[in-house]
């Protein structure tokens, strides 16, 4: 693997709450130009592994590591200057913005942490330029975040991310408040800025949907550890986990098909999150005695896929 | 048979400055023993039409014009007291959001048989019976027990279960269910929707299943009804709206859904129209590809294309 293409690389992260590890020994790393995504059900970590590597929360133990420099021991004050290289795009765009300021004031805030960009001129200037780049109009600058559409909304807090030169944007659900129409323009719209900025980019969205088109490695995480890793087109082609399966099952994705298999059943409680074997044993249909006993490591089971799962082998 | 009718239904919000229209002539029949998926985007309506028919309106809504016939009777015209006791007992709503339709004070038997009591008669241990054979019904889990469980010991899917046998404890002759799986995970949804089609089975309950994502209502539901931005754009079964739609808007959003690796996503252009204008032509106008001159000037009607199809679209009125 090419060390030096790595924008960011996380090393047997995890992360605990009181009761709950959130994310347990999580390892993944992204290069330029790249599109990685984590799937998986609320409560599976996703979302907290995206604000570790954005130092929004502390990492408990592992590694995060930015271009060679270790970042996650960092203090705030000596963070700064990597939190410009490192970005996210949130969810929800009417929270993500302050309601009583403009779109302007909003982004103008966001202004300082670029360096370059002390002039208000050159602000100015920049901010109509990526403007230009994500297609809205300039009108749009003098409004208040509930004058404007989700789309529109989205496309400005896009504007506000790409102002400081981000490597690397965390997209949290970018589409899910979005509608089905217009949905596709956003998907569209950041794949292009990829293709000019050879920005990398860390998906988190449970809509698969989404990441068929755009990722080009996808993470399956369930209860806080990683159970399959492969690229989008094997996972889609050929997934191994039971999980995976039943969640491009659940996805419907191909919509003429009434027939659904029930893969698995229950649902996510307490008691399976301390299990010492499998986690979605106590689910699957295929579980024997060894999935409850004993943790299967992430196995490279054929070229480039890597699967958690003592059964992979048999289906 | 029909069982309930919409004729006509014309909704605003009253705002201070202008009204917001969000229908425009609502025209819809539910048959008995239907299953019908009602599509849209947001904002399109599908929520309002159905609150109509319970009389479940915010206070600023104001109904313009049109009738709801249900039983040769005009539900629009009925007291709040006639309203109650139609709901629940003859029409029963799911609600999305599960964990906030209940009332996190009370035990969730107290809840289910309370129904039992407001519908059926007097007798509690009757009710309390009834309450536990419901639960049973929707899968519950040791369901004598669980009548004891408050709200927040419940899981979401287990939550909304609740709301099902809640909705279903007076058997009633329309069940609605408005966008009953989001908020629940992708694996919980299926199951949800399962359990929903399991339990009517055998019941000749009608069923309509509000839903902005067409793969669960082409799924639970054999006729499909799409609307856009308050109007109803396209009418057909399943099948028909899934390979033979010809409402441009329609075409569209299934093309949205059908996603193909390593190729782009689809979309439809523009964003939906502004609710405080009148529209006077084809509301899908702005953003179709297909549009004429007509479209600008005059409303499409809905006209029968086939057997089970019905379309308001300009191109196919002649």
């Amino acid at each position: 693997m090419n060390q030096d293409n790595n924008i960011i690389q996380v090393i047997d992260v995890k992360k605990e709450f009181p009761k709950i590890v959130a994310v347990n020994n999580v390892s993944l790393c992204i290069k330029s130009n790249e599109t990685l995504a984590l799937v998986g059900e609320s409560g599976c970590g996703k979302t907290t592994l995206g604000k570790c590597i954005l130092k929004l929360l502390k990492i408990d133990s592992g590694k995060i590591i930015y271009r060679g420099d270790p970042i996650h021991n960092l203090p705030e004050v000596s963070f700064r200057p990597y939190r410009k290289r490192i970005q996210m795009l949130f969810q929800n765009p009417l929270t993500s913005f302050n309601p009583f300021y403009s779109i302007q004031a909003s982004i103008n805030e966001f202004c300082n942490l670029n360096d370059d960009l002390k002039e208000k001129g050159e602000i100015i200037k920049k901010i109509k330029y990526e403007m230009n780049r994500v297609g809205l109009s300039q009108r749009i600058l003098t409004s208040k975040p509930n004058e404007l559409s989700g789309g529109q909304l989205q496309r400005a807090a896009l504007v506000r991310t790409l102002i400081v030169e981000p490597e690397l944007v965390v997209l949290d659900e970018p589409t899910s408040s979005l509608d089905m129409s217009t949905r596709g323009q956003i998907i569209n719209l950041l794949q292009d800025i990829q293709e000019q900025l050879k920005i990398g980019y860390l998906i988190i969205s449970h809509d698969l949907r989404v990441i068929k088109t755009m990722a080009h490695r996808v993470l399956v995480m369930y209860l806080g550890e990683i159970v399959e890793e492969t690229t989008t087109k094997k996972l889609f082609n050929n997934p191994f986990h039971p999980y995976s399966r039943a969640l491009l099952e659940a996805a419907l994705l191909n919509i003429n098909e009434n027939e659904t298999k029930d893969i698995l059943k229950g649902e996510v409680t307490q008691t399976s999150r301390n299990l010492i074997g499998c986690k979605l044993a106590p689910r699957c249909q295929y579980a024997k005695e060894i999935c409850f006993q004993k943790k299967q490591e992430l196995k490279e089971i054929e070229k480039d896929h890597f699967v958690r799962c003592w059964r992979a082998k048999d289906f | 048979m029909a069982l309930l009718k919409i004729e006509d239904l014309k909704l605003d919000i009253e705002n201070s400055n202008q009204n917001i229209h969000i229908l425009h002539g609502i025209n819809l029949v539910i048959n008995e023993r239907d299953r019908l998926g009602l599509v849209g985007e947001s904002g399109s309506g599908k929520t309002m039409t159905m609150r109509t028919i319970v009389q479940l309106l915010p206070k600023k809504a104001k109904i313009m014009s049109g009738k709801v016939i249900y039983q040769n009777q005009n539900l629009l015209e009925k007291t709040e007291k006639e309203m109650e006791n139609i709901r629940g007992r003859e029409i029963s709503i799911i609600f999305q959001d599960a964990t906030s339709a209940l009332n996190p004070v009370y035990p969730i038997g107290k809840q289910i048989s309370d129904i039992y009591l407001r519908h059926k008669g007097r007798d509690k241990r009757k009710a309390l019976e009834e309450t536990v054979d419901i639960l049973r019904r929707v899968s519950f889990p040791k369901p004598s027990e669980s009548v004891k469980a408050f709200p927040h010991e419940l899981s979401g899917g287990m939550s909304q279960r609740v709301i099902i046998a809640m909705a279903l404890m007076c058997s009633p002759k329309l069940l609605i269910a408005d966008e009953p799986t989001t908020g629940l995970d992708v694996t919980i949804q299926n199951q949800v929707i399962d359990l929903i089609l399991d339990v009517i089975k055998e019941t000749d309950v009608a069923f309509v299943l509000i839903s902005h994502d067409i793969g669960i209502v082409t799924k639970a539901c054999s006729k499909i009804a799409v609307m856009y931005a308050g109007h109803i754009v396209e009418i057909g079964t399943t099948r028909i709206i899934l390979e033979k739609a010809l409402h441009p808007y329609t075409k569209g959003l299934v093309r949205c859904y059908k996603t193909i690796l390593g190729k782009r996503m689809a979309y439809i252009r523009g964003s939906t129209p502004e609710l405080t204008k009148t529209i006077s032509g084809c509301p899908f106008e702005s953003r179709c590809d297909v549009a004429m001159d007509i479209c600008k000037r005059q409303k499409p009607k809905s006209i029968q294309f086939e057997k089970e199809h019905w379309v308001a679209c300009h191109k196919w009125s002649n």
